[in-house]
């Protein structure tokens, strides 16, 4: 048995959007306003991290209105270091337009 | 004559392209970029120089999307870098509209300390400073007619449907003599169980490999692969644990991400077809 699921959506309205600033984005990440995580199983938390990269991504997801939406992200990536002194690397995903 | 004018303009045009992107891939340093549409003219030689820049990118992409997935799999990231605008048709932030992240607090603990060297933060900065980008919203939703017509395609009739999307926004189908089942929601998107003796697996492929696996597998049981464009062939691959009959078994899931490159093309189609 397969299972096959499409979740493809044909939207109809788009409209340009500034992007915030890196240094706010890098805040949002502060406020706990992204989505973070480590490589390796055992790395659930860190002590410090190191921006190495940033990348700009469309995710799509749900609004607080309950409508879907495709919107832009940064992606940072680089090393994070936790108590025990190891490191791993890391991704953390920001919702880059203003909200 | 006229063949002369045309070539030194297409050298024009393609000089003016292979400048832009070194302008670009200058000063944004690790941010990825695009080649602005409007100087991608209907030449083979730019177009060729623009895949070359795409095929950069999308290394990078490929990277950032495997980091993405595994976090969480419902987040879904549609693969293609921010359009290049000019700032003089940047606008103000939509009104209206609070969007929000899958997992605000994220599912795993924040840093104490975030550092980032200065000068990268700088060109950063640089980078992102003359950029715009877009957000979508507004989904189209489709009549209990043009669902009929999806799952046709798929290979089930209007007769064989048991639930309509008026009283559970799903059209569901249900073919009698093998019991299998199709549903579609009001946006079309579909789900689809296949009885098949031949287990879907890729293991250890290149996206462009999994992609052609899921496609194949796609176009051999009929499910309609018109959304991907020809450009996009990337895929995500991962193991996942299903529970079928009481049982457990590790199987893998490929989903093929598409969107249609809206800078020239919009409506844009977002999403995802997912096997496994």
């Amino acid at each position: 048995m397969s299972r096959v699921s499409s979740y493809a959506l044909t939207y109809q309205s788009k409209q340009r959007t500034e992007l915030v600033s890196v240094s706010e984005a890098i805040e949002r990440i502060r406020r706990g306003e992204a989505m973070i995580g480590y490589e390796g199983d055992h790395f659930d938390s860190a002590l410090r991290i190191v921006i190495e990269g940033l990348s700009c991504v469309y995710s799509d997801g749900t609004a607080a209105n309950g409508e879907y939406v495709i919107q832009p992200f940064y992606v940072f990536f680089g090393t994070a270091y936790n108590q025990k002194g190891e490191e791993t690397s890391f991704t953390a995903a920001v919702q880059a337009n203003r909200y | 004559m006229k063949r002369e004018a045309e070539e030194k303009l297409k050298e024009a045009l393609l000089d003016a392209v292979r400048e832009e992107v070194d302008l670009i891939e200058r000063e944004t340093g690790d941010v990825p970029v695009s080649v602005p549409a409007s100087l991608i003219a209907a030449t083979d030689a730019m177009v060729a120089e623009v895949k070359a820049a795409d095929r950069r990118r999308r290394s990078l992409r490929r990277t950032v999307v495997a980091a993405l997935v595994s976090l969480a799999a419902c987040a879904v990231v549609i693969l293609f870098v921010l359009p290049f605008a000019d700032s003089d048709h940047e606008t103000d932030f939509v009104t209206g509209l609070q969007a929000e992240i899958l997992y605000p607090g994220g599912p795993y603990g924040f840093p104490d300390e975030i550092e980032i060297d200065p000068d990268r933060l700088e060109r950063f900065e640089k980078a992102v400073r003359k950029r715009s980008a877009y957000f979508y919203s507004d989904p189209a939703e489709y009549t209990e007619e043009e669902l009929d017509a999806i799952a046709e395609r798929i290979g089930f009739s209007p007769d064989q449907r048991i639930e309509s999307r008026i009283s559970r926004w799903s059209n569901v189908y249900e073919n009698p003599e093998t019991g299998e089942k199709l549903s579609i929601d009001r946006y079309g998107r579909y789900a689809y169980d296949i009885k098949t003796d031949e287990p879907f697996g890729v293991y250890s492929l290149t996206d462009e490999e999994s992609a052609n696996a899921a496609r194949t597998f796609l176009e051999d049981h009929h499910i309609p692969t018109d959304a991907f464009p020809e450009w996009e062939v990337s895929a995500t691959e991962w193991n996942t644990t299903f529970t079928e009959n009481g049982s457990i078994e590790e199987k893998t899931a490929v989903t093929i991400h598409f969107a249609a490159d809206d800078q020239d093309g919009f409506p844009v189609r977002g999403g995802g077809i997912s096997v496994h």
